[in-house]
């Protein structure tokens, strides 16, 4: 039993290392996307699909339920409602407004952390992460 | 700690994980011209908009 503990331990900590790794690679807008206009938005999409994968998140672990010893999901359907409602009006506000994509993402995160508690940061840490490695690679 | 997860949890995280890598994969070897970046932006944001809006109509606060 504790085998099988550390097995599904160990390939958690591997599938959040890797999207981690993945998603946090330098990457810009490639050169023929030549408008400031375009260059905003390839930010803002990238943006839009860090809190869309962040709201995605939420939802599969809300969806998932671990014993230690009571039964229960392992980000609460109140702390999922916060980050799907963040998310979702972050998502809206980069769609109206891409040249504004930096203060909305930035906006966005400081909302999503004050929205979880601690177990849900620990749970959904790794997605923030993420939205913060789209702010760090832009010039 | 320990937690014990289900074939069934290991399976939808798996599954979350595989979403989340199609969805920064699109992101990485998308649209290439200033037209195709908003347009892919406009269809990101209202796919977005709308499974979320749906998830969020399936789990009413029920505390109100």
């Amino acid at each position: 039993m504790r085998s099988l503990l550390r097995k599904q331990q160990a390939l958690l900590c591997i599938v959040l290392a890797a999207l981690t790794l993945s998603a946090c690679a330098a990457n810009r807008p490639p050169s023929t996307i030549v408008t400031p206009a375009g260059q905003a938005s390839w930010y803002a999409r990238k943006a839009v699909l860090g809190f869309e994968a962040l709201g995605d998140a939420a939802i599969g672990l809300n969806a998932v339920v671990a014993c230690n010893p009571e039964c229960k999901p392992l980000v609460s359907t109140d702390a999922t409602r916060a980050i799907v409602v963040v998310s979702r009006d972050a998502i809206m506000a980069l769609g109206r407004a891409p040249e504004g994509w930096r203060v909305v993402t930035t906006e966005g995160l400081a909302k999503a952390r004050s929205s979880l508690d601690a177990a849900g940061q620990k749970e959904l840490g790794q997605w923030l992460v993420l939205i913060e490695g789209i702010l760090k690679e832009a010039p | 700690m320990n937690v014990l997860l289900t074939p069934e949890a290991l399976l939808a995280i798996f599954t979350l994980s595989m979403q989340i890598k199609r969805q920064i994969e699109a992101a990485r070897g998308g649209p290439a011209t200033d037209e195709e970046i908003l347009l892919a932006l406009d269809a990101d944001v209202a796919r977005a908009q709308g499974k979320f809006d749906e998830w969020l109509a399936a789990h009413p606060k029920t505390s109100e």
